[in-house]
C-alpha cells in the first residue's frame, strides 16, 4: 500500500493544478458570460453560406 | 409543449415562442423570434439579399451619441481607440449574434463588437470616431432597440471582482471538500495504522484554505453584525467552524479519532453555494436598471446663441437658464418656464392626473411631464437633480437606505435557536464534565456542530431564490429576497388609481343619446361628425385634441367653419353648411358601465338643440374587480390612493366595491407617501414617479407597468405585465414561499432536536454525523424543489 | 463580406491546417477497420478454438491486446487527435501552433501503432491491460504525446478568440491527465531492448494499473469524445448545446470525481476493504456528472428531433450520446460491491466495456467522420442512405453483443455460485459453465460481424465521397477581426511560449526528482507493508522464466490469480488470495476476465504430465476445453542465458534471491528444468523437453500458491 504515497501525491498535484486552472479561469473572465460561447461556435458555418 | 406555454416555433431557429405576443409575423405569415433570425431567415432564403449587405439607415437620430458631451460619460478609451456600451433588447437566439457580428462588415469604422448575451450587452469599439450613432441606427435599423450605458463605475467593478471572489471561493471549497471527504471516508471505511494518521493530516492541510479563505465572508459579516449589535445566522456557523477547527486540531495532535473536517468543509459550500446562487440571481435583476442611465441619457435641443440653431445634448448638461425644444411626445427634462404661446402636457407623472393640461406661455413647467400637442420651449429653472421630481427621486433614494430591515423569520429563529443551543451546551457541558471531561467535550460539539442550524442557513435562501427565479420567468422582477417575505405579511393594499386600476389614458370613450340613458351603439349622424370634427380642429384644448384623433378615423371630409367662437372655460362654436353647433362641458352621470371611468363630457348642440354627448376618460383594467376580491379573500384590504379629483376616485371605488374610508383622492406624492407610512404592513401597487415616493415608504411597493425607469428605484416589485393581477399572483407566490420556508424549519427543527438529543447521549460519532448532515440538507433541498403545489404549477 | 479599406483594417487572414485533419481521419479510418476486423476475428476465436491456426502470434492471447490496443490508441485515438486538430482550430480561431510538430506527432503516432502491431503479437508485453507495450515503445509514446501537448498549448496560447470553449477544457484535462497517468503506470526498469519489469509489485502494481486503467476509459474513451461531442452535436443540429452552463459544471465536476474511481476495477479481491469502499462511493458519485452530460447533450434536440428521422449524422450522435448515458449508468452499478461480485470476471464486463466503446466511442467517431469528410473533402456525402443503414446494423450489432454478452456473464457467474443442499458446488467442473455459454459467444461475433459491415459501409460511402470531391483540396481559410487583446495574444504567444519553457523545464526537473524518487519509493519500502511472518519465498529462476512465458503468451487474458473472499470461490479454487502472495508479482495477475478458471492455487492440483499434456493439446485431458493449444512450447528453447540479468535486476528491486542464485541463475534453472523433464521422461513423455520453454511454465505453473507461508 505504499504505494499510495505516490498516488496521493501525484493525484493532489494534478487536483492543484486544476484548481489553479480554474482560479485562472475565473480571473480571465472565462465564465462571465455562459450564454454567447454557445451561440458563437455555430457562426462561423454561416460566414461561409452568405 | 403544454398547450397553455406555447405558441408556435421560431421558422429559423426553431427556438419555442410562448406567447403571441412575443413572436414576430413577417410579410408572408411565418413566425419568427426575433428580428435576427427574421434576418438570417431571408438570407438564406435569398429574398432580401441587399438588407444583409447593408441596412438602411437614414436616420440621424442617434448622431448625438458621438458628440463631445456625450462621449464624456459614456467612451471607454481601449488602446487609444473609442468603445462604448450599450444594452441591446431582444436579443434572442444565434441568428442575432451573428447579424451583429456582421457590423464590423458594414460600418468599416467599427473596429470590433463583442456582445454578451447572458446581460444583453454589446461593446463596440472604433477605429475612427463618430461612428456610434451609425452603429445605433444600424442597430434600429434591424429591429433592435439600443441604450447607450455609462461606464461601469466603481460598484459595478468592484460588483464583478466579488462576483469571480465568490466563483473562486465556491470553486476551493469544492475542491477541497470533495478531497476530504475523500480521505474521510477511507477513515470512516476503516483504515487504520500509520496511513490514516497520513490521512488525518492530509484532511487538516485540505481544511486550512478551507478554513482561511472560504469561509471568510461568514466571518466578516458576522463581524459587521456584531458591531451593529445584531446576532446573526452566521453566528452559529462561524462557532462551529471555529470551535470544530480548533478540536479536531487538538484531536490530532492528541492522536485520537474524531475530526470535523469533512461535515465543516462541506457546511461551508453549501452555504457558498447557496449564497452564490442567490446572489447571481438577484444581480440579473437588477442588472435590467440600466434602463436608468437611459432615463438620464435622453437627448434633447438646446438653443445655441453662436449657431443661432438647436443642438442636441445630452440632458445631463443642461444648465440653468438654457432654453431648450421639446418635442411632441417626449418628456420635460428640467424644471422650467413655458416661453412660447401654449403647450399641452400630461402631468400624470406628477399628479396622476389623467386629464392634459394646458399650459400658456410663463407656467411652470416640470420635468418628467410629457408634452403631448405642440412643442414646448424652455427656460430651465432647475436641472434634473434640483428638480421637482430630481427632488422626489433623492427622498425615495433615502427612504430605501432608512428603511428598517425586517429581520427575517429564519434569522430570527435561528438567532433564539442558536442561543438557545448554545446555553444547552454550555449546561450539560457543566454537569457532565464532573463525570467525564472528555466526553462532555465530545458530546457538546457533536451538539453544537450538529445542530448548526445549516440546513436553516441555506434552505431559506435557496426558497427564495426558487421563487425569484419562477417570478423572473413570469415576468416580475423583485429586488431581494425580503420583499418576498413582507409581501406575505401584507395586511392593507393601497392602489394608486390612473395608470394603475386604470389603463391611464385619456381617450375618447363613447357616445350617448341626448335623453334617456343607455342605448349601445348610439352613435350622431355622419352630417354632426363632419362638423364636430371641422370645428374642434381649430382649438387646442385637450379635450379637443381627443376628440379630434377619434373622429379622425370617422369623418368623411373637412368642411370650411364659419363664425368659429372660443367659449369661456372648455366649449367652442362655430357654423358649419348653415348649421350652428355648439360644444359645452356637461356633467354626466356615469350611469352603471362597468369599465368606463367619464372624466369629461362634452355636449353638442346642433343649432341650440342636444343631440348627443360626447364621453371622454379613462378605462378601468379588466383584472382590477376580481383582483381586489381576491386579495379580500385573502385577508386584505384595499385602499385607494390618488391625486386625482374626488369624483372619477369615487366612480372608481363605487366600481370595485371599495368602502367610503379607503379612499383618498387629491393627494399629492408627498401626502400619498404620509398616508400609507401610518399603516403597517402595507402594499402600495403604483404605476409612475407620483407614487415612487408611497411605494418606497410602505413596507412594499409593487410598481405595474408604466415607467419602469422611475419606478425600480421606489418600489421592491416590478412587474413587466399587463394590468393588476400580478398583485394577487405575486401575493400567493409570497404565502407559499414562507409557508415552504416554514415547513424547512420544522423539518430541521425536528432534525436538530433528535439529533441534538442523540448526541447528547453520545450516539452521534463523527461517521454518522457526516452522514447525518447532508441528509438532513438532502430532505430540505427535495421539500424545497417539490415545494408547494402552487408553486409547481406557478409558471403554467 | 467586404474588407473595404484593407489598410486600416485589422481582419486577419487565417488559414487552418486541415491537411493535419484529413490525415488523422484518414488514420482514424483506416485503423478502425483493422481495429474492428481483429475484433471480430478474437470473437470467433473464443468461439471456435482451432481459429489461431496452430500459430503462436495469432493466438488470443497474444490478439486480444491487439484488439485492445487498436481501438484504443489506433482507432479512439486518430479520432481524438482529428477531431481535436479540426475542432481546436476553429474554436480558438488559429492555425496549429506548428504544422511541424503536427506532422510529427501523426507519423509519430502511426509509427507507435505500427510498432505495437508488431510487438505485441511476439509477445512483447509488459502484461498490463491497455499498457501492454514496452519500454522503447512507452517513450515514444510519451515523447509523441508531449510534442502533441506543445502543439495544443501552444495553440492555445495564441488563439485568436479570448473564451476557451468547454471542449477546449476537456482536451485540456485528457492532454494533461493521460500524461502523467501513462508514465507514472509504464515506469519500469529494462532487462534488455524487449523485456522490462514494472517498478511497482503486487497490490502497488494492480493499484498503479487500475488507477491508470480506470483513467483511460476516463481521460482516454470520455473527456475528449466529451469534448467532440460538445462541438459537434451542436455543429450538426446547428442548435447552442442545451446549457453551457451544465456543461462547464459537467466538466469540472467529473475532473474532480473520476481521478478516484479506480479501485472499483478491484471490488472483492485483496485490495484492503476501505479502499474498496473508497472505489464504490467514488463511482456512485459519477453519475450525476455523467447523466447531467448525457441530459444537456439529448436536449440540445429541443425542437430539432425532426432531423434525427432524416439526418444519419444525428442519430449517430443522439445513440452516442445515449449509450454514453447507458455505460454511465451501468458502471456505478457495477462497482457496487455485490453487483460486481456477480459481473466481476464475467462477459458481462466485455458487454459493459463494448457498449461504451461501441457505442458511445464508436458512434460518435463515426458522426464525426460523417461530419468531416464532405466539410474538408468539400463535397457532399456520397450516400446518406447508406449512412443510415450503417446506424441500424451498428446499432443492431451493439445490441446482439451487449445483450449476449450480458446473459452470457449472469449465466456463468450463476453458474460459478451455485451450491446444491449439502453446500457442494453444482458445477464443479469449471467447463460445465464455459460449455453452458458458447451459444452466446457465435451471437456475440455475429453482432461484432454486423458493427464490423456497417463499417465496411462508411468506408465504402466515405471512397465514393472522396472520389466526388476535387482534387485540389484547399485549406479552409477565415477572416478573423481581431481585437487588440486577440492580436497581442497572437503576437506574444510565442514569446509566451518560450517563457513557459523555462517554467516548464523547471517542472519538469521536479517532475524528473518525483519520478526518481517513485522509483526508488517502492523497491525500499516494499516489504513495510507487509508483516516479517506473513512472507512468501520468491519465484526460483526457472519459475520466473516460466512466469515471463506465461505473459508473453497471454495467459492472463483468459485466467485470473485471485481468489476472492466469497464462499463459492473458495470451495472452487481454495483459500481466499492474500495480499502477500502477490507481493513479488510484476506485473501483477489478479486478471480482469475469466474465460478459463482462476490459477492462483494451480499448483501441484495436476501432476506434470497433465499440464504437458493439456499445454500439447488441452482436449487431451479436458474434453470439451475451447483453450488453444500451444504445441510450440515443447518446441522453442528456453532462454536460459538472460536469467541472470532479469534475476539481478529482481534482486535490487527488493526480491530476495540467495547469492547462490545471484550468481548462477542460470544453472539453477537447467537444474531444476532437467528435474522436471526427468519426471515428465518416467511418465512416458518422450522427447527431452529439459531446454524447451514448456518445462519453464511447468515449473511456474506447479509453483502457484505453494509459496506462501500458512
Amino acid at each position: 500500500m505504499t504505494i499510495l504515497y505516490i498516488m496521493i501525491p501525484v493525484a493532489i498535484i494534478l487536483a492543484s493544478f486544476f484548481v489553479y486552472t480554474f482560479l485562472w479561469a475565473v480571473k480571465n473572465e472565462q465564465f462571465d458570460d455562459l450564454e454567447t460561447p454557445a451561440h458563437k461556435i455555430l457562426i462561423d458555418d454561416w460566414n461561409r453560406k452568405s | 409543449m403544454c398547450s397553455q406555454n406555447y405558441y408556435s416555433d421560431c421558422i429559423h431557429c426553431g427556438k419555442a415562442i410562448a406567447k403571441k405576443e412575443n413572436a414576430l409575423v413577417n410579410d408572408n405569415g411565418n413566425i419568427f423570434c426575433c428580428w435576427g433570425c427574421e434576418t438570417v431567415y431571408k438570407i438564406l432564403k435569398k429574398e432580401h439579399f441587399s438588407l444583409i449587405n447593408k441596412p438602411h439607415t437614414g436616420s440621424s437620430e442617434y448622431d448625438i451619441l458621438d458628440n463631445e458631451s456625450f462621449l464624456k460619460d459614456y467612451v471607454v478609451l481601449q488602446d487609444g481607440k473609442q468603445g462604448m456600451r450599450f444594452f441591446v433588447e431582444g436579443i434572442q437566439c444565434t441568428a442575432c449574434l451573428w447579424i451583429i457580428d456582421q457590423i464590423p462588415h458594414w460600418i468599416p469604422e467599427v473596429e470590433n463588437v463583442h456582445l454578451n448575451m447572458s446581460q444583453n450587452t454589446l461593446f463596440v469599439s472604433l477605429r475612427t470616431p463618430g461612428f456610434f450613432g451609425k452603429v445605433v441606427s444600424t442597430l434600429a435599423a434591424l429591429g433592435y432597440k439600443t441604450y447607450p450605458i455609462k461606464n461601469p463605475d466603481e460598484a459595478r467593478h468592484f460588483q464583478k471582482k466579488e462576483n469571480h471572489q465568490q466563483l473562486m471561493r465556491l470553486g476551493v471549497a469544492g475542491a477541497c471538500a470533495g478531497s476530504i471527504m475523500l480521505y474521510s471516508f477511507s477513515l470512516y471505511a476503516g483504515l487504520k495504522g500509520q496511513m490514516a494518521v497520513v490521512f488525518q493530516y492530509i484532511t487538516l492541510a485540505f481544511f486550512l484554505p478551507v478554513f482561511f479563505y472560504c469561509a471568510q465572508p461568514f466571518y466578516i459579516s458576522l463581524w459587521r453584525s456584531l458591531r451593529a449589535r445584531r446576532p446573526s445566522i452566521d453566528l452559529p456557523i462561524v462557532l462551529a467552524v471555529v470551535i470544530g477547527f480548533v478540536l479536531s486540531v487538538f484531536h490530532l495532535i492528541q492522536g485520537r479519532q474524531d475530526f470535523y473536517f469533512d461535515s465543516l468543509s462541506v457546511l461551508i459550500l453549501l452555504l457558498l453555494a447557496s449564497r452564490y446562487l442567490l446572489s447571481r440571481t438577484q444581480q440579473k435583476f437588477l442588472s435590467s436598471s440600466y434602463l436608468l442611465s437611459f432615463f438620464e441619457s435622453q437627448i434633447c435641443r438646446r438653443w445655441n446663441e453662436v449657431h443661432q440653431a438647436y443642438e442636441k445634448v445630452s440632458a445631463h448638461y443642461l444648465n440653468t437658464g438654457d432654453k431648450i425644444l421639446v418635442e411632441e411626445g417626449e418628456r420635460v427634462p428640467a424644471d422650467g418656464e413655458v416661453i412660447n404661446e401654449w403647450v399641452n402636457i400630461n402631468p400624470s407623472v406628477l399628479t396622476g392626473e389623467s386629464l392634459p393640461q394646458k399650459l400658456f406661455k410663463g407656467a411652470k413647467i416640470y420635468a418628467g411631464t410629457q408634452v403631448v400637442s405642440n412643442d414646448a420651449e424652455i427656460l430651465i429653472e432647475h436641472t434634473a437633480g434640483s428638480s421637482r421630481i430630481g427632488k422626489i427621486l433623492k427622498k425615495v433614494e433615502e427612504q430605501i437606505y432608512n428603511k428598517t430591515p425586517l429581520i427575517s423569520l429564519t434569522d430570527k429563529a435561528s438567532q433564539y435557536f442558536t442561543l438557545f443551543i448554545l446555553s444547552i451546551g454550555l449546561l450539560f457541558f457543566f454537569f457532565y464534565s464532573f463525570v467525564d471531561i472528555t466526553e462532555a467535550v465530545r458530546r457538546t460539539l457533536a451538539l453544537i456542530i450538529l445542530a448548526c442550524p445549516c440546513a436553516l442557513a441555506f434552505a431559506t435562501p435557496l426558497t427564495q431564490s426558487l421563487s425569484l427565479k419562477k417570478a423572473s420567468k413570469k415576468g416580475y422582477l423583485i429586488k431581494n429576497a425580503e420583499s418576498l417575505e413582507k409581501l406575505s405579511k401584507v395586511t392593507n393594499a393601497f392602489f394608486d388609481k390612473t395608470g394603475t386600476l386604470t389603463q391611464g389614458q385619456f381617450e375618447f370613450l363613447q357616445w350617448r343619446p341626448p335623453h334617456g340613458n343607455e342605448s349601445d351603439n348610439f352613435m350622431p349622424d355622419k352630417e354632426t361628425i363632419n362638423a364636430i370634427y371641422s370645428i374642434e380642429l381649430h382649438s387646442q384644448h385637450p379635450v379637443a385634441r381627443t376628440l379630434v384623433k377619434q373622429l379622425g378615423k370617422m369623418c368623411d371630409k373637412k368642411l370650411p367653419v364659419h363664425s368659429l367662437k372660443e367659449i369661456s372655460g372648455v366649449g367652442i362654436s362655430g357654423t358649419v353648411e348653415n348649421n350652428h353647433y355648439k360644444l359645452l362641458p356637461a356633467l354626466l352621470d356615469n350611469g352603471n358601465d362597468d369599465s368606463d371611468i367619464i372624466a369629461s363630457t362634452v355636449a353638442v348642440y346642433r343649432n341650440e338643440i342636444l343631440v348627443a354627448y360626447a364621453c371622454l376618460g379613462d378605462r378601468l383594467r379588466d383584472d382590477a374587480k376580481k383582483t381586489i376580491a381576491e386579495l379580500k379573500k385573502l385577508g386584505i384590504t384595499s385602499h385607494i390612493v390618488s391625486g386625482d379629483k374626488e369624483a372619477p376616485v369615487q366612480n372608481v371605488a363605487k366600481r370595485l366595491d371599495l368602502a367610503n374610508d379607503g379612499i383618498h383622492s387629491g393627494l399629492f406624492p408627498e401626502e400619498k407617501s404620509t398616508l400609507v407610512n401610518k399603516v403597517p404592513n402595507s402594499l402600495m401597487v403604483g404605476d409612475g414617479v407620483n407614487d415612487s415616493l408611497a411605494m418606497s415608504s410602505c413596507s412594499i411597493g409593487i410598481a405595474v407597468q408604466g415607467s419602469v425607469e422611475a419606478s425600480l428605484v421606489a418600489a421592491d416589485i416590478y412587474s413587466s405585465k399587463e394590468g393588476i393581477f400580478p398583485v394577487l399572483d405575486l401575493t400567493l407566490l409570497s404565502k407559499n414561499t414562507l409557508s415552504i420556508i416554514k415547513r424547512n424549519l420544522v423539518i430541521s427543527f425536528i432534525y436538530n432536536f433528535t439529533a441534538g438529543i442523540a448526541a447528547l447521549f453520545g450516539y452521534i460519532s463523527p461517521l454518522i454525523a457526516a452522514v447525518l448532515m447532508p441528509v438532513s440538507s438532502i430532505v430540505i433541498i427535495i421539500s424545497t424543489i417539490t415545494g408547494t403545489k402552487f408553486m409547481r404549477n406557478f409558471n403554467k | 463580406m467586404s474588407a473595404s479599406n484593407a489598410n486600416t483594417s485589422k481582419l486577419i487572414q487565417v488559414e487552418y491546417d486541415d491537411e493535419i485533419v484529413r490525415m488523422f481521419t484518414m488514420a482514424t479510418i483506416i485503423w478502425a477497420a483493422i481495429a474492428f476486423l481483429i475484433g471480430v476475428f478474437v470473437a470467433f476465436q473464443i468461439a471456435v478454438w482451432q481459429l489461431n491456426f496452430n500459430t503462436g502470434w495469432l493466438t488470443y492471447g497474444r490478439l486480444r491486446p491487439v484488439h485492445t490496443n487498436a481501438n484504443i490508441f489506433a482507432f479512439a485515438g486518430n479520432a481524438i487527435f482529428a477531431g481535436i486538430y479540426h475542432s481546436s482550430q476553429r474554436l480558438l480561431k488559429t492555425r496549429m501552433f506548428s504544422d511541424f510538430l503536427g506532422r510529427v506527432h501523426f507519423w509519430g503516432w502511426q509509427f507507435i501503432i505500427v510498432l505495437a502491431a508488431i510487438t505485441i503479437p511476439l509477445g512483447l508485453t509488459q502484461g498490463k491491460e491497455y499498457a501492454e507495450l514496452e519500454w522503447p515503445i512507452d517513450i515514444l509514446v510519451a515523447f509523441v504525446w508531449v510534442v502533441f501537448a506543445i502543439n495544443f498549448f501552444g495553440t492555445l496560447l495564441k488563439r485568436n478568440e479570448k473564451h476557451m470553449y468547454v471542449s477546449i477544457w476537456f482536451y485540456i484535462a485528457t492532454i494533461i491527465t493521460v500524461a502523467v497517468l501513462y508514465i507514472i503506470n509504464a515506469i519500469s526498469l529494462p532487462v534488455s531492448f524487449s523485456k522490462s519489469y514494472i517498478v511497482f509489485a503486487g497490490i502497488q502494481d494492480a493499484l498503479v494499473q487500475w488507477w491508470y486503467g480506470h483513467n483511460a476509459v476516463a481521460f482516454f474513451l470520455t473527456t475528449p469524445f466529451l469534448g467532440l461531442m460538445y462541438y459537434y452535436l451542436p455543429k450538426a443540429v446547428n442548435r447552442p448545446i442545451f446549457s453551457y452552463k451544465l456543461s462547464i459544471l459537467h466538466f469540472w465536476s467529473l475532473i474532480f470525481i473520476y481521478i478516484w474511481a479506480g479501485p472499483h476495477h478491484l471490488l472483492n479481491t485483496a485490495l484492503p476493504p476501505w479502499l474498496q469502499t473508497l472505489g464504490v462511493i467514488f463511482s456512485v458519485m459519477l453519475w450525476a456528472p455523467s447523466w447531467g452530460g448525457m441530459v444537456n447533450g439529448l436536449l440540445t434536440l429541443r425542437g430539432a428531433w425532426h432531423l434525427l428521422r432524416t439526418e444519419p449524422i444525428v442519430k449517430f450522435l443522439v445513440a452516442a450520446v445515449t449509450f454514453y448515458g447507458m455505460g454511465t449508468f451501468e458502471g456505478p452499478l457495477l462497482s457496487v460491491r455485490s453487483v460486481n461480485a456477480i459481473g466481476h470476471y464475467t462477459d458481462w464486463i466485455v458487454g459493459h466495456v463494448h457498449v461504451g466503446t461501441l457505442g458511445w466511442n464508436g458512434f460518435l467517431s463515426f458522426a464525426m467522420i460523417y461530419y468531416i469528410i464532405p466539410k474538408l473533402w468539400k463535397t457532399e456525402l456520397y450516400s446518406k442512405k447508406l449512412a443510415n443503414i450503417h446506424f441500424w446494423l451498428g446499432l443492431l450489432g451493439i445490441l446482439l453483443y451487449y445483450i449476449s454478452m450480458l446473459v452470457a456473464g449472469i449465466t456463468q457467474s450463476l453458474m460459478w455460485r451455485a451450491l446444491d443442499n449439502n453446500g457442494n458446488l453444482v458445477y464443479p467442473e469449471f467447463i460445465e459453465t464455459v460449455i453452458r455459454i458458447i451459444p452466446l459467444f457465435y451471437f456475440r461475433a455475429i453482432g461484432g460481424v454486423l458493427f464490423l459491415g456497417g463499417f465496411l459501409l462508411l468506408l465504402y460511402n466515405i471512397y465514393k465521397t472522396m472520389k466526388l470531391s476535387s482534387h485540389d483540396l484547399k485549406n479552409e481559410t477565415v477572416q478573423i477581426n481581431a481585437t487588440p487583446q486577440t492580436v497581442s495574444l497572437s503576437e506574444h504567444g510565442h514569446r509566451r511560449l518560450e517563457g513557459m519553457a523555462a517554467t516548464f523545464t523547471v517542472l519538469a526537473l521536479i517532475a524528473i526528482l518525483v519520478g526518481s524518487i517513485i522509483e526508488i519509493a517502492p523497491t525500499l519500502s516494499i516489504q513495510k507493508y507487509i508483516k516479517p511472518e506473513k512472507k512468501v519465498a520468491s519465484f526460483t529462476p526457472l519459475e520466473l522464466e516460466g512466469r515471463d512465458i506465461y505473459i508473453k503468451e497471454g495467459c492472463h487474458n483468459c485466467h485470473s490469480q485471485m481468489i476472492r473472499p466469497m464462499h463459492s470461490e473458495i470451495l472452487r479454487y481454495g483459500k481466499a488470495s492474500t495480499i502477500e502472495e502477490s507481493m513479488y508479482d510484476r506485473p501483477f495477475q489478479w486478471g480482469s476476465k475469466r474465460t478459463g478458471p482462476d490459477l492462483a492455487r494451480l499448483g501441484k492440483k495436476y501432476p506434470d504430465l497433465w499440464h504437458y499434456m493439456h499445454m500439447i493439446n488441452p482436449r487431451s485431458v479436458i474434453k470439451e476445453s475451447i483453450m488453444p493449444a500451444y504445441p510450440w512450447l515443447a518446441k522453442k528453447r528456453t532462454n536460459f542465458f538472460g536469467l541472470r540479468k532479469k534475476i539481478s535486476l529482481l534482486n535490487n528491486m527488493g526480491v530476495p534471491y540467495s547469492e547462490k542464485e545471484l550468481a548462477d541463475a542460470d544453472i539453477m534453472a537447467e537444474i531444476q528444468a532437467n528435474e522436471i523433464a526427468e519426471s515428465l521422461k518416467k511418465q512416458g513423455v518422450k522427447e527431452n523437453v529439459a531446454d524447451k520453454e514448456i518445462v519453464a511454465l511447468i515449473a511456474y505453473l506447479q509453483a502457484l500458491g505453494q509459496k506462501g507461508v500458512q
